[in-house]
């Protein structure tokens, strides 16, 4: 019982530390907005004004299509002012506010922003794609986008004008603003060429931008040959060329295409050389081959075009050589290798030996390429031994054998 | 008084000028030095963040103790990173001189023989090679701090004075925050012993002389000195581990579970006698010819345990010309560690005898003996010998770089850093070739990021660990696995955003062609530059193996700490052994000193003895050297020399074993051989040389030459046939025949269409306008399939360029089971032309290769084989395939020109020539055959490289063996799957192409009766070396 003294002091100082709340009589605050405008152009300023007897605890809520902003007044004498910021008051679209006090909102509304073309348009142009084929199926598209000053875009239903320019022809089109954008495509013409594009738009102008149009593919061509004469002496080139090949609508096709040629030999193998085409054209070489031969050529720009088939024919060059053993026999000498006009075969001939001992096993073979018509062998005691051998030599597909006896 | 010594401040005074005088010519080219200063640059950029991406697609600075780069940091803040690079290196160079003079000290309780040991560590060959030929800053101050520690260690044992403690301690944590090896192997071989010699010491007090010491006594006073032994043992434990622990957390974490990487410190020293000499003969130099000496000394009674330190250090250090240091180590420990540093430890440990020696040579009672035997010219004889040798060391070591260099020359890195800068190039990886160690320095000084790097212990990603390559820079040294490994980035670069090289070697120019890249330019310093089209930048956010703040913390500061801690502790008497203010204490090992009155003269002998054989050894190494290199000796010498010539382009040499009555001039020869191109002599490298002497009589024989040639692309056997002559006794060569076509026509003149890309067309720092972005050409996949031959899948087909412009084809297979579950994604590699003309077609072929040797780590092929496939292990069938086509304009590499102009088939398949119509030289020919079915089905793609090149309006001719198809097996034929630029080709072809005519294409094939087919179609490519 001794601490209930202690215990009732503590109550009585526990209750003298409670805080008193004072009653203050409610008084309504009143709140005068001057009229506010619900209609105005990107960039005019806006203010919402008000007279009020509560200064303390007052803002404006404002939002947009682009975020939420709570703003203070100024005050002066007994009028508040609020003024947008500028990303507010220079953004189109509807930008809603609401007057808020005490966690209360006491008035609303919401002020439609128009964009403001007077102070001047910027575009935004895209073309793509870049290139296309010409015949009509493909297309670009262009793309504008017109804005005021402020980045706003322009209301939908703004005439926007395209201009085109192609060859001789300039034309203009008129297009409507839809949905932020206007757009258009572009088909490609039959005639392959640069054509330009430019778009404006009020005072604002785009530059001219490009699409390429192409060629379309191929169709069948027809080919040629030149040559020098008409033997087989493997050292002379023989050219293939193509006439101006053209697309379906008479454009010569795009440079650097690819034509390859594709040769069929009298042995029933497909030989291949490859041109490019410029202005339309494309050549292409082989070598004449080095015996007798009959080609058939045809072109191909493979899945588009064909040319037609050409015949050409190659006459022996070599007709007949000489070959002559030394004293020995181990020098096998082939001279006398002639050509058309009775001249030394052009150097690098290939020529080919093969010795079979007597009994007809092939034991080595041997090659070299002629020169001044003329190529030597020798069979060195060293590993050829004395005895009967068999020597075949062959030239530009003619063979020759001789039997010989080394020494 | 104790006087400064003065042969230690020669011994400085030299060391300084010669070793700080000619760092600046050899540090930058050694292997390890500018590794450091990359690592350094690293900190000076951020301190405490240990993560850096511009190595490995990303690696941690934890795997490498960081006192040294940060001390090059710390410095480069004054004068750059070389600056601080060669101060740390001057650094060590005074560290380890006077290291080696307190061992001395210690050792032998003599300053004169210190001063000496402090002079031949000098001149000592193992040191001049670890820091101008190898570089090793770290591994060299760590060894120098430990040979500081080592006397207060021995103190500390000793005398049991907490200051010796103290200093043993604070100089073993700057050791092991400089170099995580050294204070661990250093604590068995050189603290153990250390321990072994201050109880022998402690017993000898006990007893009148070293003869007395018994096991009981030793023991006795071990005994009494272990709990000293223990405090300094655990508590340099700690230090070893607290220091760098997160050294080895990151240890544990990422061990070391890569492929061993080669090392020619584990090579038989007698096979390979460039390892020998590198990792034997020049660290042990004039050593070698005292080691009776060192011997009979370190197993005296007193330095018994360093005895055996020393002899096991010897041991380990042969590397694998014994079965021994195998059988020590274990597998593991031999093939992780570099052997040389047990010959670098052991070389310095035997320093203070050799200084020993020298003492008793020049003026103690060896000279007396030698003077009294022999006479003192024979002294001075022998003096004088010495010296030379040790002369002719320094002089053959330092030299070493400068007749065999080890890197390729110095490039100038401006241009390569100002073209990675510019225009945004860093934002995606490169690789540079060929760059040896200098691509350290290259990284050092750019921030863009390579998939390579230069320390192979922290590589991650498993293309590198698997395979036994140091650097895919330098992977065409690397056997079999380094080109595999490289053709594996070629192939899928996207995959690590790799879009520039910078190759220094042309060496790997054609497989980075045919793999798909492009020259872009060259650079002022003669580096080319390749790009790969189609490759996405590195994105914004990259992952990284982030580390506890505490252990960034620590890693930051601990190892600079280390150092300030052993000054403050060490200054003191550093100070005062400096100035001599006050008399210092001498250390207790002072009173072990001998007196040197007797040589042995038995040991005189057996020395000598020794040196004859050594120098008997060396004279016949020499001869026998002589002997194998004697060129026309015998027919297979002169013809080795004959291909080692070739091989090292050294034209005179190889005229010179041309038989001379053949009439081949120099200068015939010269030409002829200057205008054969091709891979074999441009781009290969003649990898083995086997000859058969297939008749042989006294004056003449013929041989078969085989041959086998590394290039980049694949392995190259040729044989070659040679007639050889015997004249005058010397062996020559018949000189081969060249061809004598002559081309058409003198003067020619070509046309063709030319293409070029601006690029960016507005000079302006920001992203490019869309204005400026070319539109990917199209492509229209012809046929796809799904094929399994020989075991492996791969997707073979047709595609065509349909645009009206040329395009850089990228194609990317996936392949799908039936459940629709990803396996694997490859990209087309060579079998296929990159760059393809408006209309033309391309066969092509996908094969699905695996991470090399992941699952067959222990059977890695010996030899290398560049074209070795790793086929992709696959855990279910394959039913169905995703090809995706990615074009861009192409401008390069367009060269068509290159006909077929004869075709034969024989029974060992198809003969032909090409013959090249236009004028560009093609370097390396490659065909590609399409095999077709009786319904003209394409089945497989096969490629063929000719191994001489084409020049202009000639002809090559080439051979090729079809492949037997009767195995193959079609899986999937369908079109579904495939896209082109990411759209379907389907829809492509139905809008751009959609009136193709089939039947072209099946005109343009060739019939041929083959096994498992029906038809052939061949395609020709070309790389060109040297546009023009």
């Amino acid at each position: 019982m001794k601490y209930s003294i202690y215990i009732s002091i503590f109550l009585i100082g526990l209750l003298g530390c409670r805080d008193t709340i004072p009653e203050i009589p409610l008084k309504p605050h009143t709140f005068a907005i001057r009229p506010v405008p619900t209609q105005t152009v990107a960039g005019t300023p806006i203010e919402i004004q008000l007279k009020t007897n509560a200064t303390a605890d007052l803002s404006l809520i404002i939002s947009n299509a682009f975020g939420s902003a709570v703003i203070k007044p100024t005050h002066k004498k007994n009028v508040s002012s609020f003024r947008f910021p500028n990303e507010f008051a220079q953004r189109s679209g509807i930008c809603q506010w609401s007057l808020v006090h005490d966690h209360k909102v006491y008035q609303k509304g919401e002020i439609n922003i128009r964009p403001n073309p007077g102070q001047g348009t910027t575009m935004e142009s895209y073309l793509g794609p870049r290139s296309i084929s010409a015949g009509g199926t493909d297309f670009s598209m262009f793309v504008v986008s017109p804005t005021d000053n402020y980045d706003n875009p322009l209301t939908d239903g703004t005439e926007i004008a395209y201009t085109y320019q192609f060859n001789n022809t300039i034309q203009s089109i008129p297009v409507e603003l839809n949905k932020l954008i206007g757009w258009k495509n572009i088909q490609s013409t039959e005639k392959s060429g640069r054509l330009l594009v430019t778009a404006s738009c009020n005072d604002a102008k785009s530059k001219a931008l490009t699409t390429l149009v192409y060629p379309a593919h191929a169709i069948d061509f027809k080919i040629d040959f030149t040559r020098n004469h008409q033997f087989a002496d493997g050292n002379q080139i023989i050219r293939f060329s193509t006439d101006v090949i053209k697309d379906a609508y008479g454009n010569v096709i795009s440079d650097g295409t690819l034509v390859s040629f594709s040769v069929l030999n009298s042995e029933g193998m497909l030989l291949q050389t490859k041109g490019t085409t410029i202005n339309g054209v494309a050549k292409a070489e082989l070598l004449h081959p080095i015996e007798r031969e009959n080609w058939e050529i045809t072109a191909y720009i493979t899945g588009t075009a064909k040319s037609n088939s050409l015949k050409v024919s190659f006459e022996a060059a070599v007709r007949d050589f000489n070959v002559s053993l030394s004293q020995d026999h181990r020098i096998i000498t082939i001279a006398n290798i002639e050509s058309f006009m009775g001249q030394w075969i052009p150097d690098g001939l290939p020529i080919s030996i093969e010795i079979k001992d007597g009994k007809g096993n092939s034991i080595g073979k041997k090659h070299t390429t002629s020169r001044k018509g003329k190529a030597v062998f020798t069979l060195p005691g060293d590993f050829y031994p004395k005895g009967n051998y068999q020597v075949q030599v062959e030239i530009a597909g003619i063979l020759k054998t001789i039997n010989t006896s080394l020494q | 008084m104790q006087r400064t010594n003065i042969l230690l401040i020669l011994a400085l005074f030299i060391g300084v000028a010669f070793h700080g005088s000619s760092i600046f010519f050899t540090l930058e080219t050694t292997y390890d030095a500018l590794i450091h200063l990359f690592f350094a640059d690293h900190y000076a950029q951020s301190w405490f963040e240990p993560w850096d991406y511009r190595w490995y697609t990303g690696f941690t600075v934890h795997a490498y103790p960081p006192l040294v780069h940060q001390s090059i940091a710390i410095l480069s803040y004054i004068g750059g990173l070389k600056f601080g690079m060669f101060t740390v290196a001057m650094i060590g160079v005074i560290l380890f001189i006077t290291g080696a003079y307190r061992f001395g000290l210690l050792m032998t309780g003599n300053r004169k023989i210190a001063g000496y040991t402090a002079l031949l560590a000098v001149f000592s060959s193992t040191f001049i090679e670890t820091l101008h030929i190898f570089g090793q800053l770290p591994s060299i101050i760590g060894l120098s701090v430990l040979l500081h520690s080592l006397p207060e260690i021995y103190l500390w044992v000793k005398t049991g004075k907490l200051r010796y403690f103290a200093t043993s301690l604070s100089l073993i944590a700057v050791t092991v925050t400089s170099h995580h090896v050294t204070p661990i192997f250093g604590m068995v071989f050189f603290i153990f012993p250390l321990l072994g010699m201050a109880i022998m010491d402690a017993s000898k007090d006990r007893v009148s002389n070293h003869k007395a010491i018994t096991l009981k006594v030793f023991l006795i006073q071990f005994k009494k000195l272990f709990w000293r032994i223990v405090a300094f043992g655990f508590s340099s434990l700690v230090l070893i581990i607290g220091c760098i622990l997160p050294y080895w957390i990151n240890t544990k974490k990422n061990p070391i579970t890569q492929v061993p990487i080669p090392h020619g410190s584990r090579d038989n020293f007698l096979e390979v006698t460039s390892s020998g000499l590198v990792f034997f003969l020049i660290p042990w130099g004039i050593l070698l010819f005292i080691l009776p000496y060192i011997l009979y000394r370190y197993f005296s009674k007193r330095y018994l345990f360093f005895g055996l330190s020393f002899s096991m250090l010897t041991l380990l250090g042969t590397g694998g010309t014994t079965p021994i240091p195998l059988k020590i180590l274990g597998e593991t420990a031999f093939n992780i560690l570099t052997l040389d540093r047990f010959t670098l430890w052991a070389t310095i440990m035997a320093l203070p005898i050799f200084g020993e020696f020298v003492y008793r040579m020049v003026e103690g009672d060896l000279k007396a003996n030698l003077q009294e035997r022999f006479g003192p010219v024979y002294h001075r004889f022998i003096g004088a010998g010495m010296a030379g040798g040790i002369l002719l060391m320094v002089i053959f070591t330092m030299s070493l770089n400068y007749f065999r260099p080890s890197q390729p020359q110095k490039i100038k890195m401006l241009p390569i850093v100002n073209f990675l800068s510019q225009d945004d190039h860093d934002h995606w990886r490169y690789l540079p070739l060929g760059f040896g160690d200098q691509m350290a320095w290259l990284s050092a000084q750019t921030n863009a990021m390579t998939v390579d790097g230069n320390y192979h212990s922290a590589r991650r990603l498993p293309e590198l660990t698997t395979r036994a390559i140091e650097r895919l820079e330098n992977s065409k040294f690397r056997g079999v696995e380094g080109i595999g490994s490289l053709q594996q980035f070629l192939t899928v670069p996207e995959k690590y955003n790799l879009k520039y090289i910078f190759s220094n070697d042309k060496f790997y120019d054609p497989i980075l062609y045919f793999c798909g890249w492009q020259r872009l330019q060259q650079l002022e310093n003669g580096i080319m530059v390749w790009e790969r089209l189609n490759i996405p930048p590195i994105p914004a956010i990259i992952s990284k193996d982030d580390v506890a703040t505490w252990l960034k913390v620590i890693w930051g500061i601990i190892p600079l700490l280390t150092v300030i801690l052993a000054f403050i502790i060490n200054i003191q008497w550093v100070w005062l052994r400096m100035l001599k203010s006050k008399k210092l204490p001498d250390g207790a090992f002072m009173d072990y000193t001998i007196t040197y009155k007797k040589f042995p003269k038995k040991l005189v002998d057996i020395n000598h003895f020794w040196a004859l054989i050594m120098i008997g050894i060396l004279a016949y190494g020499a001869y026998s050297f002589y002997l194998t290199n004697a060129t026309q000796f015998a027919p297979k010498n002169v013809l080795t020399a004959y291909y080692d010539a070739l091989d090292f382009k050294e034209f005179k040499r190889a005229h010179s074993y041309l038989d001379p009555d053949d009439g081949v001039e120099l200068s015939q020869f010269m030409l002829e051989v200057s205008v054969t191109d091709g891979i074999l002599s441009s781009y290969a490298k003649l990898d083995s040389i086997g000859i058969e002497i297939t008749q042989e009589t006294p004056s003449s024989a013929q041989a078969k030459v085989i041959t086998h040639w590394i290039t980049p692309l694949e392995k190259v056997k040729k044989d070659f046939y040679h007639t050889l002559a015997k004249k005058n006794g010397k062996w020559y060569i018949a000189p081969s025949k060249f061809d004598n076509d002559l081309p058409p026509d003198q003067l020619l003149s070509s046309n063709g269409t030319t293409y070029f890309n601006h690029g960016r067309r507005r000079i302006t720092t920001q992203q490019t306008h869309h204005e400026d972005v070319l539109r990917q050409p199209v492509l229209e996949v012809l046929t796809a399939k799904l094929v399994r031959f020989n075991g492996q899948y791969s997707i073979v087909g047709e595609l065509q360029n349909i645009d009206k412009i040329p395009a850089d084809v990228v194609i990317k297979a996936t392949l799908y089971n039936d459940a629709n579950k990803g396996l694997a994604t490859y990209n087309a590699k060579h079998q296929m032309k990159h760059k393809l003309l408006p209309m033309e077609t391309t066969p092509f072929r996908i094969d699905f290769e695996g991470i090399a040797w992941s699952s067959t780590k222990d059977t890695l092929p010996p030899t290398f084989d560049p074209d070795e496939f790793t086929p992709i292990a696959l855990e279910e069938q394959p039913t169905k395939f995703n090809l995706q086509c990615a074009a861009n304009t192409a401008t390069t590499d367009l060269y068509k020109q290159i006909s077929l102009q004869d075709l034969g088939v024989d029974a060992s398949g198809i003969n032909g020539t090409l013959f090249n119509s236009g004028i560009q030289e093609v370097t390396i020919p490659q065909l590609l055959f399409s095999y077709y079915d009786n319904a003209k089905e394409l089945l497989w793609v096969d490629h063929h490289f000719l191994q001489e090149g084409i020049r202009i309006q000639r002809k090559q001719s080439f051979h090729y063996g079809p492949l037997d198809l009767n195995s193959l097996q079609i899986i999937n034929s369908s079109l579904e799957n495939c896209f082109v630029n990411g759209l379907p080709n389907a829809s492509i072809s139905d809008l751009i192409f959609p009136n193709r005519e089939p039947s072209h294409l099946l005109e343009q094939v060739q019939p041929f009766e083959g096994n498992g087919f029906s038809f052939l179609k061949i395609a020709v490519n070309g790389y060109i070396g040297n546009p023009k």
